[in-house]
């Protein structure tokens, strides 16, 4: 019980750190004006192709894709800041503390949870507003777990790729762009993951996103929960995989540290 | 029981960045090391001499590759938690902080990274923040710090787990004067509380200042361990004269002075070197006598100790 | 245009660019895709020319910013700015170089739509070229521009952030400015891109350019309008700099 109430306690600081800097990367004006500005263009960016196309279920269809693509982006942000902890030369830190350090990173990048979900619910209800997509508040408030369970689950995703990359840190920026623009190709946010080869589509598959954009549209179109329940367990299942193997390589991070000295005092 | 207790500990790191082109530095070469519960034990070397390397060991974040070495009785390899719950560790500089966050918060934090239930952990927060003089501070951005109040907060977050042992890795790195003397008062602090000090520095007048004992480390290999008093000596042997405007005469008669091994002069500026301290206060002597105003003693750096005192020239003994 | 090779290393050196360039295919899948599944055949050539001028966009907004950030960290943009050699020249050298590697974007799509969708037939190819050419030139104005604004500003990497989509849907990237609403189209007007895309994707489409040369004129016109002020900003930034010792952050 004790390692439990321990572990969670980190977590829990964690978490509550990772928020306090989320309020010094952004100011609210920084983020209101900076940041939710430039998500909503990139919805928009992309649902725009849907009327070029003049195609209303397209319109809808990219506009579902891009926004839950947001709530995945952003949770992807965690593979940068796992790597901020190299920079602040905590590493040694972490592994001389008696605890393991996966409580620690897995609470310490939370704040993209909050960033996520708000960035990604206003630009549900602002671009199907300016493109008259009906998708009413009710809608909007069943689709908001969701969006909040494929944040968590890209998560996992975000913080064992996180944990590969603490040892080549300056490849974070390249390997968390190729991935959202992979999982922006075979998710389903621009075209159905059907479009593409079965072995892609069996790719596509270890994406959390994936299974939750389809519940997500599975709950815009009015379906039952048996429809899509299944789709909400996978995203759950192929989350909590990858939040496993991000536990593990962090500890096997410390470990080879350890071996190699790779972890540098100051590093 | 010592608190620290190395033997035969040898560390070897491959560097080169291929695999196959992957090159042995030996770091720690059969170390043996004792450090007695309550002392402040100096390790004293210049750069690259092992120091980190030793206590990146004892703090559990390396493995050596040969030889053991315990903490307070416990194996650094096969009992880590043990060693890592009695272990206070801080680095000199600005590194291993959190600049976005508060002390508060960064206390806070680590208290529960050596699970310590949340009501210890914000009294103890609290504490150390008031003991290290950051109270004003407490809730402000470590980003706007000054490098002592940074150096001050490691020291708060090396203590939060009331550790019995500290390491304080090369502590005074970087610090003004006056810092660093408010810092030897602190390790003082330390000491009278019961705990073991280990600390890392290649400042010997800090070392002199503050241990009660010092080992000195060269390239992977103890030379020695010494007493403060002795090291003391050897930067007041060692100590050499400068002056300016030398007259030619004056330079012939401090050749003359006991104790002065060698004399470089260059058109009326000079550099005495010497063997002894009497010879300094005679030099000095004959110099303020002979009317010279412009002139300073110099102690010797810790290259020239060695190079004297264990006959080892870094840069022709590798 | 001062030391190319120095401005070089700094653009090897930075994986940023290097980013652009590989994210560029990736975007001319999401786009093709989209088009082909739509039964829009006749759309692909936009979905082409769509993220070369992203690439454009990205790289030369991030060089514009990269060398004021760095020379801001090392603690020398004021002696950057104070020195003998003018930072337009320096800065538009190095915005110059940047702007050029990244039109290799525009044959990656082309590729990529080849590879794996339809081969684009460039249709006018000498229309086409010369629209390459002139929007290299006013993206390198256009940068010069914006690097004036990041001399003056602390949150370089924030505004960069900020300044891709909405650029890209006002520029009208992918979608045709037609497409947006009237009272903001006079807006997208006075960015470069809105007339060099409309012009590139004209040059992919059967039939005649329409009005070639004065969609050409104005899309010189705009880079040479955003590099002039750079350039006088920039000056005006030098001068305070010598006089005063410091930038003016605002």
């Amino acid at each position: 019980m004790t390692a439990i109430t321990d572990s969670l306690r980190i977590l829990r600081h964690a978490t509550a750190f990772s928020i306090e800097e989320l309020g010094a990367i952004y100011s609210w004006h920084s983020w209101a004006f900076g940041w939710v500005l430039r998500v909503i263009a990139q919805i928009i960016f992309y649902t725009l192709i849907g009327v070029l196309v003049q195609d209303p279920e397209l319109v809808q269809f990219l506009l579902i894709g891009n926004v839950t693509l947001i709530a995945a982006g952003t949770a992807m942000f965690a593979v940068s800041s796992t790597q901020w902890e190299r920079y602040a030369g905590t590493l040694p830190l972490l592994v001389a503390a008696p605890s393991r350090m996966m409580w620690v990173f897995l609470g310490r990048s939370v704040h993209w949870f909050i960033d996520g979900l708000a960035t990604s619910t206003i630009g549900l209800l602002v671009v199907s507003a300016i493109f008259d997509v009906p998708i009413s508040l009710g809608e909007a408030m069943l689709v908001m777990p969701l969006l909040l369970l494929v944040i968590v689950t890209t998560y996992g995703l975000a913080t064992f790729i996180g944990a590969i990359v603490l040892r080549f840190p300056d490849t974070r920026n390249l390997v968390l762009n190729l991935t959202t623009g992979v999982v922006a190709i075979v998710a389903g946010a621009n075209v159905p993951v059907e479009f593409f080869a079965p072995p892609i589509q069996w790719f596509a598959q270890i994406f959390p996103v994936t299974h939750g954009i389809q519940a997500i549209r599975e709950t815009i179109d009015g379906a039952g929960w048996a429809e899509i329940g299944p789709d909400v367990a996978a995203c759950a299942v192929v989350g909590l995989i990858w939040i496993t193997l991000a536990a593990v390589s962090f500890e096997r991070f410390a470990e080879s540290g350890r071996k190699d000295g790779s972890i540098e005092f100051g590093d | 029981m010592d608190a620290v207790e190395v033997r035969d500990l040898t560390r070897i790191y491959l560097t080169g960045k291929r695999r196959r082109s992957k090159e042995e530095v030996l770091a720690l070469d059969s170390v043996g090391l004792g450090v007695e519960t309550g002392e402040v034990h100096g390790l004293l070397g210049p750069n690259g001499a092992g120091k980190t390397t030793l206590v990146k060991i004892l703090s559990t974040a390396l493995l050596p590759t040969a030889g053991s070495a315990s903490v307070m009785g416990h194996d650094v390899v096969d009992e880590t938690e043990e060693v890592r719950k009695r272990i206070g560790i801080v680095f000199g500089g600005e590194r291993g902080l959190y600049h976005r966050l508060t002390p508060r918060r960064i206390l806070r934090y680590w208290a529960a990274l050596y699970k310590l239930p949340d009501e210890i952990g914000i009294t103890r927060s609290d504490e150390l923040i008031e003991r290290v003089g950051l109270s004003q501070w407490a809730d402000r951005r470590v980003e706007t710090f000054s490098r002592g109040m940074k150096q001050r907060l490691h020291l708060a977050r090396g203590l939060i787990a009331d550790p019995p042992v500290l390491f304080l890795d090369e502590p005074t790195t970087g610090m003004d004067p006056v810092s660093a003397h408010d810092f030897r008062d602190l390790v003082a602090d330390l000491k009278a509380e019961g705990r073991t000090v280990l600390l890392t520095t290649h400042d010997m007048a800090e070392a002199e200042a503050v241990c009660d004992r010092i080992t000195l480390i060269d390239q992977g290999t103890i030379l020695g361990t010494k007493t403060p008093k002795t090291v003391a000596e050897w930067m007041g042997t060692l100590e050499r004269v400068e002056a300016e405007d030398v007259p030619a005469e004056l330079i012939t008669r401090i050749r003359a002075v006991d104790g002065v091994t060698h004399i470089e002069a260059d058109e009326g500026s000079v550099v005495v070197q010497t063997n002894h301290p009497q010879a300094v206060k005679d030099a000095l002597k004959l110099l303020v006598d002979g009317g010279v105003t412009s002139l300073k003693t110099v102690r010797p750096s810790l290259e020239e100790v060695y190079l004297h005192v264990f006959g080892r020239d870094r840069g022709m003994s590798v | 245009m001062v030391g190319w090779r120095r401005q070089w290393d700094l653009v090897l050196n930075t994986p940023g660019y290097w980013t652009s360039i590989l994210m560029n295919p990736l975007f001319a899948v999401v786009f093709l895709a989209i088009m082909s599944n739509a039964g829009r055949d006749d759309l692909l050539a936009f979905a082409v020319l769509a993220p070369p001028f992203m690439t454009m966009w990205a790289m030369s907004l991030l060089i514009s910013g990269e060398a004021v950030v760095r020379d801001r960290e090392f603690g020398v943009l004021e002696a950057t700015l104070a020195a003998p050699t003018p930072y337009g020249s320096v800065t538009l050298g190095r915005i110059g170089l940047v702007t050029t590697i990244s039109m290799i974007g525009f044959v990656e799509s082309w590729l990529v739509a080849l590879i794996f969708f339809d081969p684009i037939p460039i249709v006018h190819p000498l229309a086409f070229a010369a629209g390459v050419v002139a929007s290299a030139f006013a993206m390198t104005g256009t940068a010069l521009g914006m690097s004036a604004l990041f001399v003056r500003s602390t949150q370089v990497r924030r505004f960069q952030n900020a300044m891709s989509y909405p650029f890209y849907v006002l520029g009208g990237v992918i979608v045709p400015i037609e497409f947006l609403p009237e009272w903001i189209q006079p807006l997208s007007k006075v960015i470069f891109l809105s007339w060099s895309t409309d012009l590139l994707r004209d040059s992919l489409a059967v039939g005649p350019v329409e009005g070639f040369w004065f969609r050409l004129a104005m899309v010189v016109f705009l880079g040479a309008a955003a590099l002039a002020v750079g350039w006088w900003a920039v000056g005006k930034m030098e001068d305070r700099v010598r006089r005063t010792g410091e930038v003016a952050f605002t």
